[in-house]
């Protein structure tokens, strides 16, 4: 969904402010009289200026000047001290704020449907919404500041300016219009040459990556390849040269215009404060102290349109993409225990988003309570994404799934009585004890006695206790791809649960573990319905029962000993693995 | 390589690009200049206008010092849009020379720099924008110059007024600007402390919110705990900068406040000496307002300019660290190595390990122990055993990756580091996905050497011709994201590109390094055979755990414990009834089809 700059500013403003609503007040309200006393100095300067030439012209006594310097010495003291508390201050209420927008995106990706994952557009909000969240404090800082600093500020230099003169009031248009025109066309322009340049420069990035991240170095390096990208990456980086060369040579220009523009502007400020003070209309102080403050003026009126025209421009997309985010769809919420382990398949299709076919084929199958069912089939039968939907991770897209007597709807899931080992598990820089525990946080159950159940030896075989972290990252441990996987197995059998999932638990383990971990699964299993997903059919053979999966289908159901005489599917694939190992 | 510091930004600079960095440095001094013109002209206006408000009669020199000041105000503005051509000049000087040989000198590092996470971060840092971060240096040091030069500037102007005051004013400023400078320093050191904790944070965020984290997430659904703990250390963090950047301020405004006193005192010396005419009017109000000015100046740009350059400091510091890192010393550029490899070719007979014992740098366990064997030429080699065996650290030392170890490898009887690698053709697990084209890919800048029919042979070898053909420019499609026109392949195609470029390569000894654990054991299989195939009459090196894969080959290791526990054929192994006979057995039983269930696994 795309939002103008109104709709996504109203969208996003009560979001930002609220959590830190006492915050931004106490700013809102200090900012104000911080933006009233840059305007006060100049007023005071000018007083003290006037002052001085008084007290020379013998018109004033010494201790009216001695008094206009104090006020203007307090008076700068004071603004002074608002800046620094302002600028201090805004950058705590913002990261405050931020942390909690943190909190808010977590929560809410939380709820979202895991199949959105597998989305591009949702995944383009998500990458972004973090960033996004960051220029929405970003829009919600500038936007209050040009309130409560920056118009006040104008509003009392503008009132100062025409009481003195009012012709000076063409002087704040003068301002205003030049450094207006100049963000105005910078956008523009700025936006296209870096949109010139960016493929160029993407380009010998790519080519400097094979040289200099670990991505393809080995191979770079052992291909002898290095000198063959360098020459690749040199020729890039001329390219890049010249095309950014033509580009900023023509920036440059603009530039020049743009700033011959704001050159007359000041100037033909510089010439109405001198002709007014020429002819008397306004006093040397004035002459001043205005002509002093023309700087801070560009400067700050450059501060507006930099920011808020920023917002507009660039970040506008991002907190776009994070709204998004905030109001994407939730999933199912509400948690049942379930009674069994029971788990009914009727006619169930499924098909990834922005996929063309459908993934899984009207399914149907049922395990009862306590069973041990495999399920098999070759690279990109569906197996996975079965085992999502029977953990209630992806709804089905037709047909329905009853896990433990309850059908699984749009609101109801069932993820407190079922546990599983991923395919791809997570290797969580946490702690070896988080490691395990995390997937039940609650549980009072011994953790270490798990993982003595797959690896009685983990104590010295990890090179780890309880607590060392498992990264290098936060200075822990890196464990090997079989370690890791022991792990996961832990974590999954850790979780109590009436059914519990096994996607591929052994890949990364080599023959001679495998086969004690077997005997893990089993015991595992007792008690539970245990679902194992694999393409080892050696593995297959200890179920109860096989379901052979093929091209979303299935295509075969049946104990191992059925189905080998069957001479189907699962034979055929059988008799290929099993060859290896006949002489 | 000597050590280089912030300094020396500026000598880069100026050997990259001397014209633009010297036309940039005269610039800036004198935009360092104008404040200093234009408090003297103002000073002379407002006397000129004094004298004429009290004489009625305007002369010549008022319209000087208007003319003066106009002319300051163009220097101003249209100066800034040259200095800004002129720093991307610098950048992109730069980028050709400086940021290419650091590229360079990257791609020569031993190899275990980048195999070392930290090392890597470091060199990442170091690598990215380099060009960008010498040209903001230098330009941070001239603004330092630049605010140094202006409040000078003031001085002197001061000086030749109440020449003592000026002298006072210095005496207080000196070691305000020490202070800050030293503070700076000390800020940076504080601010490493908190990274790990936000470090930490990043990686919870991850957690809670990554596309890789979803299925445990709903599954398992910790999120809650670990938001809370993501926000307690948010908050810690938070807290912890937030004091950091509370001494900061305070510095900063301590800094302004000091100069506000200063300033004061200059008042009340000044306001009896211009009200008894000592100081003239204009000059009184334009030392006023430059001193005003200075205010402003020292409560950002000061202490911000000192934080950056603390921080460039320390950019240049693991920037030296990186040069004096040291190189590959085997690495040839292309030409050379194109031309030896065909000698290596011709004269290839045995590769040998000798008693080699081997630890990754910067760890204690030993991953290879006193390991020997003999490799022939001609013969097909495996190299099999559990997960951390050791198989994979003796494909990196046969490459030469690690060139130091104890024990000797051999190559013909003489030590390997005397040969260019041209004699090896590997294909790694994780194969590089070069974003080039299709042809490039695979010849890998032999494009010249190598015949059509020989690519269009070895594609044809390897399986790959359905898809060149499907592909809309064949052999010249631009692989991977870079190029708008390119698109990627699939992981089971890139596998066969991978293949295709070791099948063009004519190096004698060919390796195959263990694919992926995930794979599909019939594809896994497959790609066994492929490899067999297109390395007919070569002396091959496999490495797996799946024993079925390589018993065909002539000659089997098995790696125990960082050694070689057994040796021989499939044959002589099963024979031997040893620890090859042991797994094989282990990973055999599955398939046998006299016996059933799962009761009898644990009896072997």
């Amino acid at each position: 969904m795309n939002r103008n700059f109104f709709q996504t500013f109203r969208k996003a403003y009560p979001l930002v402010y609220k959590p830190v609503w006492k915050e931004n007040l106490l700013l809102s309200f200090v900012d104000i009289f911080h933006g009233l006393s840059f305007a006060a100095v100049v007023i005071l300067t000018q007083r003290f200026f006037d002052s001085i030439s008084e007290g020379i012209a013998g018109t004033a006594a010494r201790k009216e000047v001695i008094i206009a310097a104090a006020a203007l010495i307090a008076c700068q003291i004071v603004s002074q001290l608002l800046n620094g508390f302002v600028n201090f201050y805004a950058d705590v209420v913002r990261e405050k704020g931020y942390g909690r927008i943190c909190v808010l995106l977590q929560e809410k990706v939380s709820r979202l449907r895991p199949v959105d994952f597998e989305k591009n557009s949702f995944l383009t909000n998500l990458e972004m919404a973090d960033q996004g969240a960051k220029d929405a404090c970003e829009m919600v800082d500038t936007a209050n500041s040009v309130i409560t600093f920056y118009v006040p500020y104008f509003m009392l230099m503008g009132i100062y300016m025409v009481r003195l003169d009012w012709g000076l009031l063409s002087a704040l248009l003068l301002v205003f219009l030049p450094v207006l025109f100049t963000n105005l066309v910078k956008m523009h322009f700025g936006d296209r040459i870096e949109r010139q340049i960016a493929p160029v420069r993407r380009e010998a990035e790519a080519y400097e990556r094979p040289l200099t991240t670990l991505e393809n170095y080995r191979e770079t390096r052992v291909l002898g390849a290095a000198w063959y990208f360098l020459r690749l990456y040199r020729e890039a980086v001329g390219k890049w040269n010249q095309t950014a060369w033509k580009y900023r040579k023509r920036e440059a220009a603009i530039n020049l215009g743009l700033n011959c523009f704001s050159f007359l502007a000041y100037g033909g400020i510089l010439l109405l404060l001198v002709s007014g003070c020429v002819r008397g209309d306004i006093s040397v102080g004035a002459f001043a102290a205005v002509f002093s403050s023309i700087d801070v003026m560009f400067l700050l009126m450059e501060e507006i349109f930099r920011d808020s025209l920023g917002c507009l421009s660039q970040n506008m997309g991002r907190v776009n993409n994070f709204l998004n985010l905030m109001e994407s769809p939730e999933s199912r919420q509400v948690s049942v225990e379930m009674k069994n382990g029971t788990i009914s398949f009727d006619d169930v299709s499924f098909r990834y988003p922005e996929a063309e076919t459908d993934c899984l084929k009207h399914v149907s199958f049922r395990i009862a309570d306590g069973e041990t069912v495999a399920v098999v089939g070759e690279n990109g039968a569906g197996k996975t994404t079965l085992a999502r939907i029977l953990l209630g991770v992806y709804p089905a897209d037709s047909g329905s799934v009853t896990i433990g007597g309850v059908v699984l709807d749009e609101k109801t899931n069932c993820f407190h009585s079922v546990s599983a080992v991923f395919q791809k598990f997570n290797r969580y820089k946490l702690s070896l004890e988080e490691n395990v525990r995390i997937s039940d946080l609650h549980s009072t159950e011994n953790w270490e006695e798990t993982l003595r159940k797959v690896d009685s030896g983990w104590k010295t075989d990890f090179q780890a206790d309880a607590q060392t972290v498992l990264s290098r990252d936060f200075d822990g441990v890196d464990l090997s791809g079989g370690q890791w996987q022991k792990i996961a197995i832990a974590r999954g059998i850790y979780k109590k649960s009436k059914i519990l999932l096994l996607d591929e638990p052994t890949s990364a383990i080599d023959p001679i573990q495998e086969s004690r971990l077997y005997q893990t699964f089993l015991r595992a299993a007792e008690g539970r319905t245990c679902v194992i997903i694999t393409h080892r059919l050696g593995l297959a053979k200890i179920a109860d029962r096989v379901i052979v999966l093929k091209e979303g289908k299935v295509v075969e159901n049946g104990s191992h000993k059925e189905l080998l005489e069957r001479g189907g599917e699962y034979s055929r694939m059988w008799e290929a693995q099993a060859g290896w190992y006949l002489s | 390589m000597k050590k280089v510091y912030v300094l020396d930004a500026v000598k880069i600079v100026f050997q990259a690009d001397a014209a633009a960095a010297g036309f940039f440095l005269l610039l800036r001094f004198l935009q360092a200049l104008v404040p200093t013109l234009q408090t003297l002209s103002v000073a002379g206006f407002i006397d000129q206008v004094t004298a004429a408000g009290r004489s009625g009669v305007h002369n010549r020199g008022l319209l000087f010092f208007i003319l003066i000041l106009v002319a300051l105000v163009a220097f101003n503005w249209l100066s800034k849009s040259i200095t800004g051509l002129l720093e991307q000049h610098m950048e992109m000087r730069l980028r050709t020379t400086f940021k290419s040989q650091l590229v360079e000198k990257i791609s020569r590092l031993n190899y275990d720099a980048m195999e070392n996470g930290r090392v890597r971060d470091q060199i990442s840092r170091v690598n990215k924008d380099a060009e960008k971060r010498i040209r903001e240096a230098y330009a941070r040091l001239l603004r330092l110059l630049e605010l140094i030069l202006k409040a000078a500037g003031v001085l002197i102007i001061l000086f030749t007024q109440v020449w003592w005051l000026a002298f006072f004013i210095l005496a207080v400023s000196v070691p305000c600007f020490y202070i800050s400078m030293k503070s700076g320093k000390e800020d940076y050191d504080a601010q490493a402390d908190v990274t790990k904790v936000n470090r930490m944070n990043e990686y919870y965020n991850e957690m809670l919110k990554g596309r890789e984290y979803v299925d445990e997430r709903t599954v398992f659904g910790y999120h809650r705990e670990y938001r809370e703990r993501f926000l307690q250390q948010y908050e810690e963090a938070r807290k912890y900068t937030t004091g950091i950047r509370l001494k900061w301020f305070i510095k900063m405004k301590a800094g302004s406040m000091a100069v506000i006193a200063v300033s004061a005192a200059a008042l009340a010396v000044m306001i009896p000496l211009t009200l008894d005419g000592v100081l003239s009017t204009g000059m009184f109000v334009a030392l006023m307002n430059a001193i005003f000015g200075i205010v402003q100046n020292m409560s950002w740009d000061l202490t911000y300019s000192i934080d950056r350059v603390a921080w460039y400091q320390n950019y240049f510091r693991e920037l030296s660290e990186v040069l004096s890192m040291s190189e590959d010393q085997t690495i040839t550029d292309g030409k050379k190595s194109a031309e030896s490899k065909e000698k290596e070719a011709a004269v290839f007979r045995t590769l040998e390990f000798r008693n080699v014992t081997f630890r990754y740098p910067g760890t204690s366990p030993n991953i290879l122990k006193n390991l020997s064997f003999k490799i022939d030429a001609g013969k097909k080699y495996a190299f099999v055993g559990a997960n951390g065996a050791g198989k994979t650290t003796i494909v990196k030392l046969i490459n030469g990756l690690y060139p130091d170890y104890e024990g000797e490898i051999l190559v013909n009887g003489e030590d390997i580091h005397h040969f260019e690698r041209g004699f090896l053709s590997n294909v790694f697990q994780d194969f590089a996905r070069y974003p080039v084209s299709v042809r490039e890919n695979i010849t890998i800048g032999r494009k010249d050497q190598v015949s059509e029919e020989e690519l269009l042979q070895v594609v044809r070898e390897v399986g790959l011709d359905n898809t060149v053909e499907r592909l809309e420019d064949g052999l010249d499609t631009v692989l991977g994201k870079v190029k708008e026109e390119s698109l990627d392949l699939s992981g089971g195609e890139w596998q066969k590109v991978a293949l295709a470029r070791c099948a063009l390569s004519k190096a004698p000894v060919r390796i195959l390094d263990e694919p992926t654990s995930a794979m599909d054991p019939v594809y896994e299989n497959e790609i066994y055979q492929r490899f067999q195939q297109i390395s007919q009459g070569k002396t091959v090196l496999l490495i797996s755990h799946r024993l079925a894969s390589v018993k065909m080959s002539d000659f089997i290791f098995v790696i125990a414990d960082g050694a070689v526990a057994e040796a021989g054929s499939h044959w002589e192994l099963m024979e031997k009834n040893g620890l090859y006979r042991t797994m094989y057995e282990e990973q055999a039983k599955w398939y046998e089809k006299d016996r059933e269930g799962g009761e009898d696994i644990h009896e072997s």
